[in-house]
């Protein structure tokens, strides 16, 4: 219990004192130097928490339908990361044909590829699934195949010197060694969902935080406090989406050095 | 030996693995049934409940005939007719299940349409014929809005009394295809949009016009100017400048469909016309009904309905201007649409001069207005 | 004489794994993408996806546009990635120095992470109008994240025994943070750098979509939505061969300096 209370305290007090600080540049931007727009700029925060609790079952309604989307779109962007990031530490063959290609398709953007991919599976909901794995995987793949990589020359030696086969030692070395990486690499990919998901949205969807949010913005400085609701909702599910990647990352992988309770600077 | 075995076996491993990657991905494609648990799909069914009422979308839509209706832009009075016929039951009483779906920023009806995501689509003239001329299968079947609503304005501060003082300012314009009126507006008056003036991309806020960051913007009559008056900017101080009176007006919103679905489908176009006029007309003749249908549509929160009655009324004065009869609502203006074409010709949206007789067709109309 | 022709052997081999395979791979795409393998096997029309060769022929008459866009999108992608790469690591860096009042800022990260660019652009442009400065600041944001949560990593999975040595001979916090933690985040901090490369050109462009007068975003989206689809795919070329040069820009800085890491023996 006391623990908690340690950890959560010094967050708390940073985030106090930011939104303090906040708050002042609000009202100095609004009432001393009487910028155009300052709500828009920086809004009262009292001003939008109200908005929040106003329209809060809206958007509690609509940020579970982004929170599911980003969560469908992270799976399959984990899985497709996941198998390619081991794909590539087969092979250095795989990894050499493949890889400079996975980075290309970095660089298409979504206005290019949504119509594409729509005209492959020719399913709404499937294809806003793809769009937000593709924008998810890269970050998983680099990281998982970096762990895999920087496995200790020592003990895969070892694993060679017993004779190991190559599935025992990927599945007693080499992914265990991988999952750190996976896990770092989901921490940068999980906020990244909850933006691919919002993204997605605004391509012709119903519900979700992303549809609240552009119709906000469209509507001009007089929904500036449901807009900045929005960027608000948008962020607290990026933090639930990470501390829900980092809460698993502490059962799967206790034996990370940053999680010892003992040696060390501890 | 051991080592050519441990060959085989890791190029198992990694023929296994191709093997479920490709699974995953055509997984997704093959998967098209496996969505009800998905949000968007019971938002769908809620969407079409709320408007025609419980039963009849739980009834199975045997006689019915789907359309999908793929709109340029969020679901707002500037599409008030397609709500009331679909909340009326207009589109149900001719054996139509229309479905509307949103736009935004990032979709291109004209994709939507040739892709089969839609089989109608509300986009902007230049666009479509933009698209005709890249070989989309795309025609037009309707024009809805007979002018143009897009305005130059400007804080008086600014100093643009005419358009000719447009010279040396910074003007907003929005990209991609909505642009040619204001490059048209220019030319009429000698000015090099790339020398005399500072064409600058306009976002689909007015937040750079608000803050100053732009001399004249771009504005529709029903939704930017009066958003710019609710911000608070008096209309006394702003000078407007009306692409209808400068004769430099393209059409805007219009229909269109998949001209190969078309071909099969015509039937159902007609019918889908015949509905959608008569709820443009019970729009126009009683803005504060649509406006509070279109509401429904709309999130709470997201809009005023004061603002949302103030683009009906506006978008109303553009569908059936002042002294045209009703009857013609929706009818394709040959002229208009020439004008239309020729400017965009001019400015290189098109390389050949369109076939006007490809691009449009007033049959579709006919046949529903009979 | 015959380690020199095994030699020479090794260094064939790997220009082919370097160099060979994959331009093979890439030449074999575009032939398949040029023969409409691709349109007939997954039924895409010639106008939602054009030929290889349109593209090209765009790409050339363009090329003068292109590459003047092309500078514009990288600056504000380089200065972004800069700026936003070095707070990552400054956020990391504290919350290892003072975990308990520092790991709050990763968190602060993880919520900016989260908002969508589409979102960014308008806040980023009434804050700092609309010149380079608010692409530059959305890039910023964007690439914030990538490294604050290697650079963590790297900083944090020191060995626990190298830790206890040096503690055992009495070096200061700040050299078990100079000449061990730091030099262990090295590779970490080397894939963020990677991931920020492809990140940074990506944001940049998505932020032109919105309020930027010049740009491969701003020209890609203007030519997507008049149809002119091959002027779209030679932006997405020319963004293409920009990011990958970017990231093997950065590559060959990471060989460079972390010869030592066993991630750059080919043990495998």
């Amino acid at each position: 219990m006391k623990r908690i209370k340690d950890r959560l305290l010094p967050s708390l007090a940073w985030l106090f004192s930011l939104l303090v600080i906040w708050q002042l540049v609000s009202w100095y931007l609004l009432e001393v130097k009487e910028t155009t727009l300052a709500q828009s700029k920086v809004p009262y925060i009292h001003e939008v928490v109200h908005t929040l609790f106003t329209y809060g079952l809206t958007l509690l309604q609509e940020g579970w339908s982004t929170f599911i989307n980003a969560g469908a779109g992270l799976l399959l962007g984990t899985a497709v990361g996941a198998i390619l990031a081991i794909l590539m530490s087969l092979s250095t063959w795989a990894e050499k044909t493949v890889f400079p290609y996975v980075i290309l398709s970095q660089m298409i953007p979504v206005l290019g590829l949504a119509p594409i991919i729509y005209g492959i599976v020719h399913d709404e909901n499937w294809s806003r699934v793809i769009i937000a794995a593709y924008i998810t995987f890269f970050p998983v793949s680099l990281n998982m195949l970096k762990g895999i990589r920087s496995v200790s020359p020592g003990s895969l030696e070892l694993m060679h010197s017993y004779a190991a086969n190559r599935w025992s030692i990927y599945w007693k070395l080499l992914l265990p060694n991988g999952l750190p990486g996976l896990f770092n690499g989901l921490k940068i990919a999980a906020p990244l969902a909850v933006t691919a998901a919002i993204l997605v949205e605004m391509m012709g969807a119903r519900h979700g935080i992303g549809v609240i949010m552009l119709r906000n913005l469209y509507y001009g400085p007089s929904n500036t406090y449901m807009f900045w609701s929005t960027v608000v909702a948008s962020a607290l599910l990026g933090i639930a989406n990470y501390l829900l990647v980092q809460l698993i990352e502490r059962i799967v992988t206790p034996w990370q050095p940053a999680f010892r309770t003992k040696g060390g600077d501890n | 030996m051991i080592k050519k075995q441990r060959h085989y076996r890791k190029s198992a491993l990694i023929l296994t693995l191709m093997l479920v990657l490709t699974a995953i991905l055509s997984a997704c494609g093959g998967n098209k049934d496996n969505n009800a648990a998905s949000p968007s799909t019971s938002a769908q069914a809620s969407a079409s409940a709320q408007s025609s009422g419980e039963a009849a979308s739980k009834e199975p839509s045997g006689e019915l005939t789907k359309v999908r209706l793929q709109l340029k832009w969020l679901p707002q009075t500037q599409f008030g007719g397609y709500f009331v016929a679909l909340d009326k039951g207009y589109y149900k009483e001719e054996g139509l299940d229309v479905e509307i779906l949103p736009g935004g920023p990032d979709i291109i009806p004209e994709q939507q349409v040739a892709n089969g995501a839609a089989d109608i689509g509300n986009t902007w003239v230049a666009g479509l014929l933009s698209h005709q001329e890249e070989g989309f299968p795309l025609i037009q079947i309707a024009q809805m809005s007979q002018k143009s609503g897009m305005l130059l304005i400007s804080k008086k501060s600014a100093g643009i009394n005419t358009p000719a003082d447009l010279k040396g300012k910074k003007v907003g314009a929005w990209m991609g295809g909505l642009e040619f009126e204001i490059l048209a507006l220019l030319e009429k008056y000698n000015l090099d949009s790339t020398k005399d003036v500072t064409l600058t991309k306009q976002g689909f806020t007015m937040d750079q016009f608000l803050n100053n960051q732009l001399d004249a913007a771009s504005a529709l009559t029903h939704n930017e100017y009066p958003l710019v008056l609710a911000a608070g900017v008096s209309e006394n101080d702003v000078n407007v400048i009306d692409m209808n009176t400068e004769g430099v007006a393209m059409l805007q919103d219009n229909l269109f469909a998949n001209s190969e679905w078309l071909a099969d489908n015509q039937e159902t176009a007609v019918k889908f016309l015949r509905a959608s006029f008569k709820g443009w007309k019970d729009a126009i003749a009683n803005p504060e009904e649509a406006t509070d249908i279109v509401m429904k549509s709309v999130d709470q929160g997201s809009t005023t309905r004061e603002h949302q009655l103030t683009m009906m009324k506006a978008i109303g004065a553009l569908v059936l201007p002042e002294g045209t009869d009703n009857s013609k609502i929706g009818y394709i203006d040959a002229a208009a649409f020439k004008q239309t074409a020729d400017i965009a010709l001019k400015f290189g949206v098109l390389k050949q001069e369109v076939d006007l007789s490809k691009a449009y067709t007033n049959e579709v109309w006919e046949l529903a207005t009979k | 004489m015959a380690t020199i022709r095994y030699k020479s052997k090794q260094l064939a081999m790997r220009a082919l794994k370097q160099y060979i395979m994959p331009i093979l791979a890439g030449v074999l795409f575009i032939w398949l993408w040029q023969q409409q393998i691709f349109h007939k096997l997954f039924n895409i029309r010639l106008h939602q996806l054009p030929l290889p060769s349109r593209i090209w022929d765009t790409f050339k008459d363009n090329i003068e546009l292109l590459l003047s866009y092309t500078r514009y999108t990288m600056t504000e992608a380089l200065i972004g990635m800069l700026i936003g790469s070095l707070i990552g690591f400054g956020v990391a860096t504290i919350a290892t120095a003072w975990p308990k009042w520092g790991s709050g800022g990763l968190l602060l990260i993880a919520a900016l992470n989260a908002v969508p660019i589409i979102a960014l652009a308008p806040i980023m442009n009434l804050w700092f109008s609309d010149g380079l400065g608010s692409r530059i600041a959305v890039v910023t944001v964007t690439t914030m994240a990538a490294m604050a949560f290697n650079a963590h990593k790297g900083l944090n999975s020191v060995d626990p025994n190298a830790l206890d040595l040096m503690h055992s001979y009495g070096s200061s916090s700040f050299q078990v943070f100079r000449y061990l933690r730091l030099t262990n985040s090295l590779p970490y901090v080397f894939t963020a750098l990677k991931i920020n490369a492809t990140a940074s050109m990506i944001g940049a462009i998505v932020s032109e979509f919105f309020f930027s007068s010049g740009g491969l975003g701003y020209l890609l989206s203007n030519s997507i939505k008049v149809a002119k689809m091959s002027m779209g795919w030679a932006c997405i070329l020319m963004a293409a061969v920009a990011g990958v040069i970017f990231y093997m820009v950065i590559e060959k800085a990471e060989k460079w300096s972390v010869k030592w890491h066993s991630s750059q023996r080919n043990m495998l």
